[in-house]
């Protein structure tokens, strides 16, 4: 019973010790702010009188000083991040603002800052470098080492600070490095990282371009969706002799995705190979891509296919179908034509959704439009009582 | 042993009980301090908002369930299209309504009728009629079906769903203007995440406008705040000490993000269960732990959803009783994962809490209070033991809510005013008195009601926030 006693004051004495801890903080919180405030009022009339003038040598090396010192400070530190962050939203990152940074802030400095507790402080000091744009070769080397940190969150940091640095060598340094290491990068944040570099874009594509084999699948993955996303071409020829010597499927994914956004006629005939794949996502991509492609062996291809097994096939080259044949939709030959008169209801459906969602047939005047088609196997209860649905179960 | 020695071993037993529950408050309480503490530390400085590149970010389908609720539909799917993040579809899943939820949303955002076939993954029941339209550059579908209960209208939605990740939310949910964006995060930070859970705020005194939340006031009804306070402590406090574990066993059906391959394979949500959310979670980690398949599941704090509560206590009744019948259902359908070692935390941490301070706690809970008392008028037991008893049981969940309250006023600033916070403070002494009981008297109601199959919806009164 004692020990109960006991055990249960000792709960409370806790647990009171974490309401006090939190309302302290709470207050410590205000006060902080207060004084981070009363230091951003201080701080913004110099950094405006700098940004003002035509070159920096007005201001008197007594204000820069007491600029740096103040800076120097934890609270210091936030106040100018705060003015920083307002410039840069305002107006973006300038030169002359970058300029300022420099003066004011360098790597030692915020490596002494307590701004934020132990464990973090890796991290936050990598956010700070890249949201100051810092490329010093300390910055630098310093991010690269943290590329194999534990924590997800420096690593994420420090590759921003590497996209920041503008530094073509110095990507391609880290993209090494994470190939090598065995810690995890989200697929989005390689992609955004090669889409927003700071630096030379096209002398960053060329790199990874000639070097791509050198990478790990989920980098070179990386190389191929940036490059989709920005339609870079020049480097067709490569990318196309890479995935045709691939046998990683995520790999070849990406690079049928690619060449269905750049046209290189030479990649058709390994579309058309994939497209025969037992892998359905393989298919899927396949169909898709084909669309960049438009001749009769890729309308014969999506009307064999779009009678495939897999509904995702089936969906996507219905609306390649769809793409290729919006001109003449109505002409007797055409393939659309022919899916609707397809004793296949699987095919048929996919194509009448197509049709659906395109506009061409609202449920007013469901019946004139597929008239218009001459479609001759659709019930009539289907269309009174609404229409069945086609069930896959694999 | 005479009556006198058997009514004080139960009172000691409970007292014991209580003391056992108090550790659990008291380890949880701790670890979800620092947990949340380092959660939002860690928040302000990770990069991600600062990821300006937007199409590389993984798409989500929103399935929102609707049963008569022409209340709230619109202002729900409007807030839908307030949603900052990139690609989304809307699939709004009308079982079988019999108001104009239907009609409300075909007007309003003027879907037309389009002829689907449907890659039907999962079973559900009959297909009425599919409605599409774009709206404001964002894809809305609705689906008419027949009548099967939430759990068909949600494996309904999967099925139609486009996506590889899916949000369950319910049809009176405003999801936060950001909320998506956050609650993705995990599934950015690891492959193996295959659920995420949302923290659940009250929306009955909030204003709305153009789909946002402009304001919110602490409420006035006594009923709201006491839940208001209840699901400040479940959100803040138990569900972020069990994802350091890995055993969440609970993600709210109101606002949750699921990896859709891994629902797929477990079989989609369970049809004749009330707590279809609970079921599911329950039945991921079993499939993941018995196939000794690596994965996570998450819970993201800072990911917020608004939800009204029921303001009649004959409306709450039925909700808790519902589900209290949903994790009894959940829990017995996997009770050979009770202490079991090859299920880890989940098998020998969170299943037997669940078990034995969430299930059977109301029925323990009113016995201890009936039985010390009564052995205090028949003078088994002196003052002091019955003072410290009720004392005890009383402080310790005072100190639990207020914990919670200053928490959330510390991590979520904006949220409630100072008077706010205050009020909500008093408030949470008084909910010790009688509200926690009428509660675990609704609970106990589960124990008499449960019915395998009833897939009844619940009925809550929805007011419209316009």
């Amino acid at each position: 019973m004692d020990l109960i006693y006991f055990s249960i004051i000792f709960f409370f004495v806790v647990l009171f010790l974490v309401i006090l801890y939190l309302v302290f903080s709470k207050v410590k919180q205000a006060m902080d702010h207060r004084r981070v405030s009363q230091l951003e009022n201080e701080m913004q009339p110099i950094v405006d009188k700098y940004m003002q003038l035509e070159s920096g040598s007005i201001i008197s090396e007594d204000e820069m000083d007491n600029l740096r010192k103040k800076v120097q400070a934890k609270a210091g530190l936030q106040a100018f991040n705060s003015i920083y962050f307002a410039r840069v939203k305002q107006d973006g990152l300038t030169e002359k603002l970058h300029q300022l940074v420099t003066h004011v802030i360098d790597f030692e400095m915020l490596n002494n800052n307590r701004i934020v507790r132990n464990k973090y402080r890796k991290s936050y000091i990598l956010y700070l470098c890249a949201e100051y744009y810092m490329n010093s070769e300390e910055v630098t080397n310093f991010a690269l080492e943290s590329l194999d940190d534990p924590s997800l969150y420096v690593r994420n940091n420090a590759l921003r600070v590497l996209r920041n640095t503008g530094n073509v060598d110095t990507m391609m340094e880290a993209y090494r490095r994470i190939s090598k290491g065995k810690s995890y990068f989200n697929n989005k944040v390689i992609v955004d990282f090669m889409d927003s570099f700071c630096g030379d874009v096209q002398e960053l594509n060329k790199a990874l371009a000639s070097h791509i084999a050198e990478f790990c699948p989920k980098i070179k993955r990386g190389i191929l969706d940036h490059f989709t996303n920005r339609r870079i071409s020049e480097y067709a020829d490569e990318m196309l002799q890479f995935i045709t010597t691939s046998s990683d499927k995520e790999i070849i994914i990406a690079g049928i995705r690619y060449f269905g956004v750049v046209h290189k006629q030479e990649a058709y005939p390994f579309i058309v190979e994939n497209f025969k794949s037992k892998d359905y996502e393989m298919r899927a991509v396949c169909a898709r891509a084909i669309g960049l492609y438009p001749c009769e062996e890729t309308i014969t291809l999506l009307h064999e296919y779009i009678k495939d097994a897999n509904w995702f096939v089936r969906y996507n080259c219905a609306f390649t179908l769809f793409r290729l044949e919006e001109e003449d939709i109505f002409n007797k030959d055409s393939s659309i034509r022919k899916v609707l008169c397809e004793k296949d209801n699987f095919a048929r459906d996919i194509m009448i959704y197509t049709l659906y969602s395109k506009g061409l047939i609202n449920s007013d005047h469901d019946q004139v439009k597929l008239a218009r088609f001459q479609i001759e196997n659709v019930e009539k209860e289907e269309r009174r009582d609404g229409f069945k649905t086609n069930h896959l179960v694999h | 042993m005479d009556l006198k020695q058997i009514i004080l071993f139960i009172n000691f037993f409970f007292l014991v009980y209580m003391f056992l529950y108090a550790i659990y408050v008291f380890l949880n309480t701790m670890v979800a301090s620092f947990q949340l503490d380092d959660f939002f530390v860690k928040k302000s400085h990770m990069g991600y908002p600062q990821l300006h590149h937007r199409e590389n970010y993984i798409p989500i389908s929103i399935i929102v369930p609707a049963y008569n609720e022409e209340v709230t539909i619109i202002s729900s799917i409007t807030s839908l299209l307030h949603l900052r993040y990139p690609k989304v579809e809307i699939i709004i899943v009308n079982d079988g309504s019999k108001d104009s939820t239907m009609q409300k949303v075909l007007d309003h955002f003027e879907l037309k009728e389009v002829r689907r076939p449907i890659h039907k993954q999962i079973d559900c029941k009959e297909i009425h009629h599919i409605y599409e339209g774009d709206v404001e550059g964002k894809r809305i579908v609705l689906v008419d079906k027949q009548n099967g209960g939430k759990s068909d209208a949600l494996n309904t939605g999967i099925n139609v769903s486009k996506y590889p990740l899916f949000i369950c939310l319910d049809a009176d949910s405003i999801l936060q203007y950001d909320s998506l964006e956050k609650i993705v995060v995990p599934f950015l930070e690891s492959d193996d995440v295959i659920a995420v859970g949302g923290n659940i705020k009250v929306v009955n005194q909030a204003t709305m406008k153009d789909g946002r939340i402009v304001k919110i006031d602490t409420p006035n009804k006594w009923l709201v705040m006491f839940q208001m306070i209840e699901y400040f402590r479940v959100f803040l406090m138990s569900r972020v000490a069990m994802n350091g574990l890995n055993s969440n066993l609970i993600i709210s059906g109101a606002f949750g993000l699921y990896n859709k391959k891994a629902v797929i394979k477990v079989g989609g949500y369970t049809t004749d269960v009330m707590g279809e959310d609970m079921d599911l979670i329950v039945k991921l980690h079993c499939y993941y732990r018995k196939n000794n398949l690596p994965y996570h599941i998450d819970y993201a704090p800072d990911a917020i959803c608004w939800t009204q509560v029921p303001e009649k206590i004959s409306v709450l009744r039925s909700q808790r009783k519902r589900w209290h019948i949903g994790m009894g259902q959940a829990l017995f359908s996997h009770s050979f994962m009770f202490f079991r070692p090859m299920y880890g935390t989940v098998g020998m941490i969170s299943y037997p809490y669940f078990v034995l301070f969430e299930y059977i706690t109301p029925l323990l809970e009113i016995l201890g209070i009936l039985t010390v008392t009564l052995s205090f008028f028949f003078h088994m037991i002196n003052l002091e033991f019955l003072i410290f008893f009720l004392i005890f049981y009383m402080v310790f969940n005072i100190v639990a809510s207020w914990i919670s309250i200053i928490y959330c006023n510390y991590l979520f600033r904006d949220l409630l005013s100072p008077k706010g916070v205050c009020k909500l403070l008093a408030v949470s002494v008084l909910e010790c008195f009688g509200y926690r009981q009428m509660c675990s008297l609704f609970r106990i109601g589960a124990f008499v009601g449960t019915r395998k199959g009833k897939h009844k919806w619940g009925n809550m009164e929805r007011v419209s926030m316009e």
